[in-house]
């Protein structure tokens, strides 16, 4: 049962780090190809990458979650 | 009975008191990191240097993804007391710490000739990128501890605190670079 639940997190870790690499690869592609006025382009894709981080691997929702008992 | 639930009751606040502490101290670094990514813009505005090696710059930002994805792995096993898995996530992450700070070397070298730190991107591009450095060498430092800790086991199911706040802090030296890599590498 936990190798189960394990694997299923694993698997769920790798589809955040996929989803976060696709915003790397935009990032440098709009970066490298939009010779000027990317800035906003920058600010929309680092955004939600750093929010899945902070939700998907620093779990920030257990700091409003009740206490683990 | 009620003794016992006391205990775990008593046990989950004071978790989440060490939850909060860390992301209070989490949320003092976002400003340092903040300060600097301002000051980017202050003194540069949005230009960008040509010769900024920007595919090396992708690929340090894949190294450390990586190494955010292996530290994630092992935090899950040692949530479940996997300590082999736990041991191998936390050593690859450190593996990988340790390819990122070569590339940022990598960079400093090539950085010293087009744009010295007496030049204004120079100076912010040493000062973030440094100070970036030092907060992956001493997340490195963090997880070793905590490796050593693991074998002499120190870590289990019930009780991984040390690793999960090495971890979140790991994932924070990880967004900060989500910001700077945009910041220095790309922003035109």
């Amino acid at each position: 049962m936990d190798d189960k639940n394990i694997t299923r997190k694993f698997r769920h870790g790798l589809f955040v780090f996929i989803a976060l690499i696709i915003i790397e690869l935009a990032e440098y592609i709009i970066g490298v190809s939009v010779s000027s006025g990317n800035f906003i382009f920058m600010v929309l894709l680092a955004v939600p990458g750093s929010w899945l981080i902070v939700h998907y691997f620093m779990h920030i929702k257990e700091l409003w979650l009740p206490p683990e008992e | 009975m009620s003794t016992h639930s006391e205990t775990n009751t008593h046990i989950g606040n004071s978790l989440s008191l060490k939850r909060i502490g860390l992301w209070v101290f989490i949320l003092s670094e976002t400003f340092l990191f903040g300060a600097l990514i301002s000051t980017r813009y202050y003194l540069q505005g949005v230009e960008r240097p040509d010769h900024l090696n920007q595919p090396l710059g992708l690929v340090i930002s894949i190294v450390l993804l990586m190494s955010s994805l292996a530290a994630y792995r092992g935090e899950v096993a040692v949530s479940y007391n996997d300590q082999k898995k736990f041991r191998i996530n936390i050593i690859s992450t450190i593996i990988l710490a340790s390819i990122f700070l070569v590339g940022v070397g990598w960079e400093w070298y090539e950085a010293f000739q087009y744009f010295p730190p007496s030049s204004a991107f120079g100076t912010i591009f040493f000062t973030m990128t440094g100070i970036h450095a030092f907060h992956v060498l001493t997340g490195m430092i963090a997880l070793i501890i905590i490796v050593k800790m693991g074998s002499d086991g120190r870590f289990n199911s019930n009780s991984y605190w040390g690793v999960e706040g090495v971890v979140k802090y790991w994932h924070f030296v990880d967004v900060a670079w989500v910001f700077i890599y945009p910041t220095l590498y790309l922003v035109n």
